[in-house]
């Protein structure tokens, strides 16, 4: 699987939980998905970084949001 | 007062803002920013300025750029103590696009950051001072 088809995996699955998800954490809060599914969360976001470094993930293939978002899927730019 | 100050830039002039972008490694690159308060975007980078600097990765969006993936930046502007972790994306033809204007720009600032701060201008120039 390539870098951006494990991208396009997890953002499918953040579009599929994104209602749960800002159900079960408050408004901001930032939480990653790999693998298809959360791998962590934190109110911060070193403190999440902090905790995928821990659990051996690296950040940089982590997908990250922040709960109660809304991130477009399409938008028109005017520059 | 605590401020950035920059001349307008460019023909047409445009407004522009300078941030650092923090990477991984804790290296801080400066970027020159063609400010557009009409983008519904934080931020626009290049596409490999982006996978060298972004902290986390975020979700994608279809634009009438193409689509743009997007990344967790660590953005700062010393001069008004601004220091986040923003959601920025990347497309190389936004970033083309700013350059029409100015070959010094290097991507694109929208109304979402310049909505974490106090933006304004005058006749001569646009300036940024703290929230």
């Amino acid at each position: 699987m390539t870098e951006l088809e494990k991208q396009q995996r997890d953002e499918a699955a953040y579009r599929r939980l994104k209602p749960s998800l800002d159900q079960q954490y408050p408004a901001g809060h930032f939480i990653a998905l790999h693998d298809g599914r959360v791998v962590g969360d934190a109110s911060l976001f070193d403190e999440l970084v902090a905790k995928l470094r821990k659990a051996g993930l690296d950040p940089r293939d982590c997908l990250a949001v922040q709960a109660g978002e809304d991130y477009p899927e399409k938008a028109i730019i005017f520059c | 007062m605590t401020e950035q100050r920059n001349p307008y830039r460019g023909s047409p002039p445009r407004a522009w803002l300078r941030v650092h972008v923090i990477g991984v490694d804790g290296r801080a690159s400066e970027k020159e920013l063609l400010v557009d308060t009409g983008s519904p975007f934080t931020l626009i980078l290049s596409t490999g300025e982006m996978q060298s600097l972004r902290q986390m990765t975020g979700t994608t969006v279809h634009t009438n750029f193409g689509v743009l993936t997007s990344g967790w930046l660590h953005v700062v502007i010393p001069e008004i103590g601004f220091d986040h972790h923003v959601f920025g994306y990347a497309s190389d033809e936004v970033v083309a696009a700013a350059q029409s204007s100015s070959p010094a720009f290097q991507g694109l600032a929208g109304l979402p950051l310049l909505r974490m701060m106090q933006y304004g201008g005058d006749a001569t120039s646009f300036w940024l001072r703290p929230q």
